[in-house]
């Protein structure tokens, strides 16, 4: 299938796009990638996605899908693969368990990340990174039930939920370095901590999150907080 | 116990989707009206995570937060005899439908409950937490043409996702309106979404829903004195 039948706007730094980067390396699709300027908005990216003018968008054969999980399933039924299991699973109460865990994680991770990395040192701060925790012992548990032996939210491979968090390891160095903690020193989650590792070595992540070392996000991060969090 | 429990409270707007996504799947269920004051064993069993109703029990099994319940149902009971399906079954016309029914959650929610926040702040306050809820009418407005064509509803000629999402405008936002002593002009600005009203107040599943006098009346008494200025 031709690259340019499927291009994806998105920006290197965020972790909603990256879901899309995983989901497409995970379905083998060739796409063309777009960096945007979020300062700078391309027409194309307005067209696409007039309503909330964020990235990432998927363009396919013309058509813009948004909003990173919708286009994460939009690619997990758009391009069905014979030879593994679909990223959401069959069976409809499995499918409902995995929606339930990726809004969590979209309710929770990216608002405590932000808060971290956004806040001076303070009251706010260590709230923030109390709900971080939080939120990851939480996923911890969810993993140990959603697993069934396998290494991953989707079982032996790669699942929607695995999709949903992986990019946000990317961050947790920039998390660790603005918060002044570390994270898995922080909470109790074996099988999140060992979850973490082998899902950056997956081949359908390892190489999507090439575009954001964790050295750069973190260099990024500096400049959000100087951004917006005042001293 | 019945093969499918609800978990509700009769006011809830999240409870009505719930209701409204059964009823237009011809599921049968048993509702469990739940005291949010006084929280029960099963609720907080069901839904340890954030202990809010609805919660759809399933066999025992259970599904939280409205939207997914209201996929859970479409996908568990498919093509039903006595319902409709609540998504079209291409993927993108998927993806058009879960976007909308994430803007209706996000957007036109936020709005609505803004203005009913706004209701005990400022003349300007209130102002603009209208032009919020204009806005977001505005961009539903061009949206049902879009992905419901000739309608009356966003799912075409049958309700489908999208409407399960806002149906519960019916009982809430008139009731908003009259709380906060402002009016949004559907019939000048907003004509599909007053054919909407019109169609979903013609529906069935519009008898599952509190009149907006009582709801009215629970909002002056118990959610109000909440938002004192």
């Amino acid at each position: 299938m031709a690259a340019c039948e499927v291009k994806v706007l998105n920006t290197w730094v965020s972790m909603f796009g990256l879901r899309v980067l995983i989901a497409l390396k995970h379905k083998d699709v060739e796409y063309e990638y777009q960096e945007e300027n979020l300062r700078d908005k391309s027409q194309l990216l307005l067209e696409s996605n007039p309503v909330h003018k964020k990235i990432p968008v998927l363009i396919h054969s013309g058509k813009p899908v948004c909003e990173s999980l919708i286009i994460v399933q939009y690619i997990d039924e758009a391009w069905p693969s014979s030879d593994k299991p679909p990223l959401l699973p069959k069976d409809p109460f499995d499918r409902a368990v995995a929606r339930f865990w990726a809004d969590y994680i979209d309710k929770k991770m990216y608002d405590a990340g932000s808060r971290i990395v956004r806040c001076p040192p303070g009251e706010q701060r260590e709230q923030a990174k109390k709900d971080l925790i939080e939120a990851l012992q939480t996923l911890d548990g969810a993993l140990r039930d959603m697993s069934k032996g396998g290494a991953y939210f989707g079982g032996s491979d790669l699942g929607y939920v695995d999709v949903a968090l992986a990019p946000f390891l990317c961050w947790f160095e920039a998390y660790e370095t603005m918060g002044e903690f570390k994270i898995w020193e922080s909470c109790d989650c074996p099988h999140l901590s060992k979850w973490a590792k082998d899902v950056l070595e997956h081949p359908s992540v390892k190489g999507a999150v090439t575009i954001a070392p964790s050295a750069k996000v973190v260099d990024f991060a500096h400049i959000l907080r100087q951004r917006y969090g005042g001293a | 116990m019945a093969e499918v429990q609800l978990l509700s409270t009769w006011a809830s707007p999240f409870v009505m989707r719930a209701e409204v996504a059964l009823a237009l799947k011809g599921v049968q269920y048993e509702k469990v009206p739940q005291d949010l004051g006084n929280k029960s064993e099963l609720l907080l069993k069901s839904n340890p995570v954030y202990k809010k109703v609805p919660v759809l029990l399933h066999n025992g099994k259970p599904v939280c937060e409205s939207s997914i319940i209201a996929q859970y149902v479409d996908e568990a009971w498919p093509a039903p005899k006595d319902g409709v399906d609540l998504l079209p079954s291409d993927p993108y016309g998927k993806a058009m439908a879960r976007f909308w029914a994430d803007y209706v959650d996000k957007k036109v929610f936020d709005g609505m409950f803004g203005l009913l926040r706004s209701a005990r702040k400022s003349e300007e306050e209130k102002k603009a937490a209208l032009e919020n809820v204009l806005s977001a009418m505005q961009t539903l407005e061009s949206a049902l043409p879009e992905i419901g064509g000739a309608g009356p509803f966003f799912g075409g000629g049958s309700m489908g996702l999208v409407d399960v999402m806002l149906v519960p405008l019916l009982a809430w936002l008139p009731a908003i309106e009259e709380v906060v002593g402002l009016q949004i002009p559907f019939a000048e600005r907003f004509p599909r979404l007053e054919a909407w009203f019109a169609a979903c107040r013609g529906h069935d599943v519009a008898s599952l829903l509190p009149s907006s006098t009582k709801m009215s009346e629970f909002i002056t008494q118990f959610i109000l004195p909440r938002f004192s200025s």
